[in-house]
């Protein structure tokens, strides 16, 4: 494993070998966010491969102060696919998986490195009540704003920012 | 500008992981991301956590998407700074501050040019002014001059050197008023580190009267600085360029010229 200050070296000294040690750790993670996002595999790989892309273009920008890079490339990542589904092309009816559904690729998928311990996620998302998770979806993953998600929710702006306040903060104290 | 405890404290961190702050609220949480390391460490906390509940999405993609995007990054020159169309807005901020900066300049040269207009008109009338002063003053010492020169009060004393009959300056004295003018005449030149000084000779004592330069010969007259009791004579030195005012007596070897009063009133 490459620590995260040799990973930023070698990446911002145009090393493009990186982008294949950083597709092997990571790749799987942020197609999985991807299609989790716009629900179609197809797009999802052309999302992916935009997402590295736009790594290697943009690493100039990556800071390290603001985050971790893997966090830096999985905002990319799900930048990208909500950007992809408010486009033109993209078709509604890919909107009908639910989310809970896609909790069961753990016990289906390869799991491959992660500089996060996987064990315990299953668990983490488990301890989130199912309103909390809720809102975590509508803001993350579907780039609703506070308002749009409290509607849709049908809930106040100011319980849905508690909500998500208090999940974020169980997702940070189980790291 | 908020303490670290009131920045977490105030919900605006979970906001900025989320990516929902407006450009300029995610400024302001940077600056204190780089201010306070408890700051730091609370959005590294909550970006990991997000992280970690993303994991649960996680699913491989088909094998052959690796070597299709490594050799689209390849192919692809790297940029090193993106692509404007990436940046509009960035590009809008530019614009929009080499305009202000253009008309600013532009605004200001024009200020410029109106002041330096004043100012030269300004600078035109006094030199006017400072002319007219002049040829007034001018006027007015000659008609002095004029005065002293037929006033039958005022001796006449020619400092001249007797070897050439070089009259170097002449002396107007009024031996009872102890006034007196000078007016340069003809000046040989010196050595550039040598000086011609007048004296007054009162009680056998020479006393400094300053220095005779050559530019004073267009001046007309010149008052003489020192006034002394029962002057007997006007004396010139050659000596070294040493200082406008002398303390010390003249010594022998330096009088070039020595003329007393020939006749005392």
């Amino acid at each position: 494993m490459l620590t995260e200050t040799e990973l930023v070296n070698r990446l911002k000294n145009e090393d493009s070998s990186i982008m294949s040690y950083l597709y092997d750790h990571y790749g799987d993670v942020l197609y999985g966010i991807i299609l989790h996002v716009v629900k179609d595999e197809e797009t999802a790989e052309e999302v992916l491969q935009e997402t590295f892309l736009k790594i290697w273009q943009n690493k100039t920008f990556y800071d390290p102060r603001k985050g971790k890079l893997y966090t830096w490339m999985l905002n990319i990542a799900r930048n990208l696919a909500i950007d992809t589904t408010r486009g033109k092309n993209f078709k509604k009816n890919q909107k009908n998986q639910s989310f809970e559904n896609n909790v069961n690729y753990l016990e289906d998928k390869n799991i491959t490195n992660i500089p996060t311990d996987i064990i315990g996620v299953k668990e983490l998302v488990n301890q989130l009540d199912e309103s909390y998770k809720m809102i975590i979806e509508k803001v993350y993953f579907e780039g609703y704003t506070l308002a749009s998600a409290a509607d849709e929710l049908g809930i106040p702006t100011s319980t849905l920012k508690t909500r998500l306040r208090a999940a974020l903060n169980i997702l940070r104290k189980k790291v | 500008m908020k303490t670290a405890r009131e920045v977490i404290e105030s919900g605006i961190l979970e906001e900025y992981v989320l990516g929902i702050l407006t450009d300029s609220e995610k400024e302001e949480v940077e600056k204190y991301i780089l201010q306070y390391p408890e700051v730091q460490q609370v959005v590294f906390e909550l970006q990991e956590g997000l992280f970690k509940y993303s994991l649960q999405y996680k699913v491989s993609p088909k094998p052959s998407l690796k070597n299709e995007i490594l050799s689209k990054i390849k192919n692809t020159p790297f940029v090193e700074a993106p692509p404007a169309q990436n940046h509009p807005f960035l590009l809008y901020v530019l614009a929009l501050v080499l305009g202000i900066l253009a008309i600013t300049f532009a605004i200001l040269w024009q200020n410029e040019v109106k002041n330096s207009t004043k100012l030269n008109q300004q600078f035109s009338h006094i030199k006017n002014e400072y002319q007219n002063c002049q040829n007034n003053y001018q006027d007015l010492k000659r008609n002095y001059d004029n005065l002293i020169l037929g006033d039958k009060s005022y001796q006449t004393i020619k400092l001249q050197d007797d070897k050439t009959n070089v009259c170097l300056a002449t002396i107007y004295w009024n031996s009872t008023s102890k006034k007196g003018y000078y007016q340069v005449e003809q000046f040989p030149d010196l050595p550039q580190n040598k000086v011609y000084r007048l004296w007054c000779v009162a009680n056998k004592t020479p006393v400094d009267a300053g220095i005779l330069k050559k530019s004073e010969k267009e001046k007309g007259l010149k008052p003489i600085k020192k006034v002394c009791e029962n002057v007997e004579a006007f004396a010139v030195t050659i000596e070294d360029k040493l200082g406008e005012d002398r303390t010390t007596l003249p010594r022998p070897e330096e009088i070039f010229i020595y003329t007393p009063l020939s006749d005392k009133k």
